[in-house]
């Protein structure tokens, strides 16, 4: 077989294909040109060589991504729902009762305007384990569980109140220290009442100060109609069996029987499910015999409600938290220590903050000039008095210099040989008004014998008196003829025994006759008639004696409520301007004996 | 429409979704009985997709984190089986692929919306840029009115709307819808807490 081919150049290149072997050709070409060095190669023979190849390829190699679902792990956790339906400590009737409101058919609710801010559960910072936690977290809002349960109100509450009964109930250790007149009690008995219809408590144990038994029993009435209640009181021996009786979920005792009636809790080793202190400063003394009797009861849980959680000192707390949490707050701590320590103990709310609302509170400085024969007596006294005072030197005692501010704050009211008033003189002209526009007024005293005085010389008032020599029986009567009797315009209360737990809401007028050493103590006074419910505004007048001990120790106070005010805030209520040793010396520029011998107006301006 | 008392078998589920960004996803199913109080909580372990997971899941990926990984594992883990699951995460909505309970998305109606009948687009206003993107993936969704609320479920469970709405119905006089997601994204954070308190005390220990 020939073969030519033509180069670039012209050339021409023939050969020939000469079959040889099967695997293998030999090639030979004639070549026309002339011979060269290089010619010589083609007459070698060409050979090819056939390599067998597969076309077959290599399998891939396959790499697996794992994309496939990984187990997801979960946590999961089983509740008992607070159960009104089983476990309730509340007398079968009224269970089926509240059955009978819950089945009311209504149709799902349509709001479709702003929503309404509900309120949360959260678990105090003292319960760790998760599950307990979240147990708080996983309940509806309040305002649901209240509902679910069928509470029915006498009065919507108001939102702060929801928020109260929200902190106090998860919690096992609690102060609600609200300041007066925002419903401690109301809260407090919801809370209870949540509790026992849930069968979380089964036995709570109530101690407040005996004047104001009456005033819870009206309040559970008012808030809470279907829980059975028993007071303690009577004979000893009745008051034993009181004591071993299991009928009552709530039993109600007063500070000075619990006190009397201490073996008789021991020998029944009772166990309540909670103890709640009303009025709970009684025990702030952490030696005193109340502060120990109350801190040996058996009880899970322990609330404390107060106005006043702090009156004297810090220490004060350190009393009350014996009882909450024994050993949390020592004594001696300062303010910025002890307010992380007990922050998530105490919820303390004031009018001013939530209560935007509320009918103001006029306060009015009444200042008043003694007459002439007080004037006169109360010259000679405090001259004979500092005289006195002076020359007992080192023997001078606290209880002298209290003696001569009690003896001339007595004649600031009452000239003692004439029984002329110069305040009684203004308080009338005051009530003639007060009672001409069919209002009512609170008198505030601390002297009995100043309010009878009063009660004498303003009859045509139709006075009515409430203090500590009417006896407790007598005490709502008087409380019931003030609030009803239209001829009946004054109240003539002493501040030991009116101060708390009542609710005059509907008087207008509030007369401070003289001035309580304490700021707290007049403010609750006051908060006696300025208060939810309050239907106007209230005016306080507070009556001071001008030069006299009386506007001496007001300014004292003025000062150190100011100055304390900057310094305490948030969870640990102020402090109250209560006058110090110092001070009270320094009212009639005495020394105090045993100190450096600085005067006492220097310690003041320290304070 | 009226409300039957409720019955104490009947219980609700409420299943939400929390997005961390350093975590992934936290799921916590709510079992409530008919006066809204809980009866289980159940939680997942943070949920996050692996990188081949994202390019080979593409737009399925989201169902499949909320609606098998998370929503299925979930209601496996709870005792009691709800007659409704409601939740306010669109992707949960997958979960109806994976179960017969009807699931239903839950939000706030707003004033303007026909109580007679409600659309798609409707539902858009509702949600945020991102739902919408996912709601218009969502073909297949069937919205209605109860209320207060805009209900989504899949179009599979058409026709039991009504039934629905008469189960929901003594719930909703005592609780609105939505209000359990609330308590979820708050038990879901405080367990995130504990567990990560927890991871310190052992890494201090």
């Amino acid at each position: 077989m020939d073969r030519r081919l033509q180069s670039a150049e012209g050339r021409v290149i023939s050969w020939q294909l000469k079959p040889t072997a099967k695997s293998e050709q030999k090639l030979a070409p004639t070549v026309n040109t002339f011979a060269s060095g290089w010619q010589t190669a083609l007459h070698r023979p060409l050979s090819i060589q056939l390599e067998p190849f597969s076309w077959q390829a290599a399998p891939p190699v396959a790499v697996s991504v794992p994309i496939g679902a990984t187990p997801v792990r979960t946590v999961g956790m089983q509740f008992e729902p607070i159960a009104e339906d089983s476990g309730s400590a509340l007398p079968a009737e009224s269970n089926s009762e509240r059955g009978s409101s819950t089945t009311a058919k209504r149709a799902p609710r349509q709001r479709l305007g702003p929503a309404v801010k509900k309120t949360r559960l959260k678990p105090p910072e003292d319960i760790v384990k998760l599950e307990d936690r979240l147990y708080y977290l996983l309940q509806p809002p309040l305002e649901s569980l209240l509902a679910s349960q069928a509470m029915e109100f006498p009065f919507a509450p108001f939102p702060f109140q929801y928020q109260g009964i929200a902190f106090l109930y998860p919690r096992h250790a609690a102060v609600l220290a609200d300041e007066m007149g925002l419903g401690k009690t109301m809260q407090a008995i919801t809370s209870v009442r949540m509790l026992l219809r849930g069968g979380q408590v089964r036995r709570v144990l109530l101690i407040c100060p005996k004047p104001l038994v009456s005033n819870w029993q009206r309040e559970f009435k008012l808030w809470a109609p279907e829980i059975p209640l028993s007071v303690i009181s009577g004979a000893a021996n009745r008051r034993r069996w009181q004591w071993q009786q299991r009928g009552a979920p709530v039993v109600i005792a007063n500070y000075e029987l619990l006190v009397r009636d201490a073996d008789h809790l021991a020998e029944d080793a009772s166990h309540f499910d909670l103890v709640m202190l009303d009025e709970a400063q009684r025990i702030k003394n952490r030696n005193s015999q109340t502060n120990q009797v109350v801190c040996s009861i058996p009880r899970t849980r322990s609330w404390a409600l107060t106005g006043t959680p702090v009156e004297n000192s810090l220490d004060d707390l350190t009393g009350i938290f014996e009882f909450l949490a024994p050993g949390l707050v020592p004594t001696g701590l300062s303010a910025r220590r002890v307010a992380p320590l007990v922050g998530d103990y105490i919820l303390r709310r004031t009018k001013q903050k939530v209560l935007r609302d509320l009918p103001p509170k006029l306060i009015r400085d009444a200042e008043i000039g003694l007459s002439p024969e007080q004037h006169a007596a109360y010259q000679i006294a405090e001259n004979e008095g500092v005289v006195r005072l002076n020359d007992m030197g080192k023997e001078l005692t606290i209880q002298h210099v209290f003696e001569l501010v009690l003896r001339l704050k007595q004649i600031c009211n009452f000239d003692p040989a004439t029984g002329v008033s110069s305040k009684a003189d203004r308080l009338e002209a005051d009530l003639e008004e007060v009672a001409a526009s069919g209002q009512k007024a609170i008198v505030f005293s601390q002297w009995v014998q100043t309010l009878d005085q009063l009660q004498d010389r303003l009859q045509r008032f139709g006075p009515l008196a409430y203090h500590g020599r009417i006896a407790p029986r007598g005490r709502d009567k008087v409380l019931k003829q003030f609030r009803e009797d239209p001829q009946t315009h004054l109240l003539l209360m002493s501040y030991g025994a009116g101060s708390v737990g009542l609710n005059l809401q509907f008087c207008n007028y509030v007369f401070l006759f003289d001035r309580w050493w304490n700021p707290a103590v007049e403010d609750q006074a006051i908060n006696r008639a300025h208060r939810i419910g309050s239907v106007g505004p209230v005016t306080v007048t507070r009556m001071m004696s001008i030069n006299t001990i009386e506007q001496r120790i007001d300014h004292v106070l003025e000062e150190k409520r100011q100055l304390l005010q900057q310094i305490f805030s948030h969870a640990v209520q102020m402090p109250s301007a209560k006058l110090s040793q110092q001070e009270i010396f320094g009212l009639f520029k005495l020394k105090l004996p045993g100190s450096s011998g600085e005067p006492a107006a220097a310690a003041r301006r320290s304070a | 429409m009226t409300t039957q008392p409720p019955s104490k078998d009947v219980v609700f589920g409420f299943m939400s979704v929390v997005r961390s960004a350093e975590d992934g996803l936290f799921g916590g199913y709510l079992i409530l009985n008919a006066k809204g109080r809980p009866l289980e909580f159940h939680c997942t372990a943070p949920v996050k997709a692996n990188r081949a997971q994202e390019i080979l899941y593409g737009a399925t990926l989201e169902p499949f984190l909320h609606g098998e990984q998370i929503g299925q594992t979930l209601m496996a883990a709870a005792k009691r089986a709800p007659q409704v699951v409601c939740t306010d995460v669109l992707p949960v909505l997958a979960l109806q692929e994976l179960t017969s309970t009807p699931v239903v998305w839950v939000a706030d109606r707003l004033p303007t919306m026909s109580l007679a009948t409600v659309g798609l687009a409707d539902v858009m206003k509702l949600v945020g840029e991102a739902d919408g993107e996912r709601l218009s993936r969502l073909s297949t969704v069937y919205p209605f009115v109860f209320a207060d609320h805009v209900l989504l479920m899949n179009e599979s469970q058409r026709g039991q709307q009504d039934e629905i709405c008469r189960q929901l119905a003594p719930l909703m006089e005592l609780i609105e819808l939505p209000e359990p997601f609330a308590r979820i994204q708050a038990a879901i954070e405080e367990a995130h807490r504990n567990a990560l308190g927890e991871s310190q005390h052992r890494q201090a220990g």
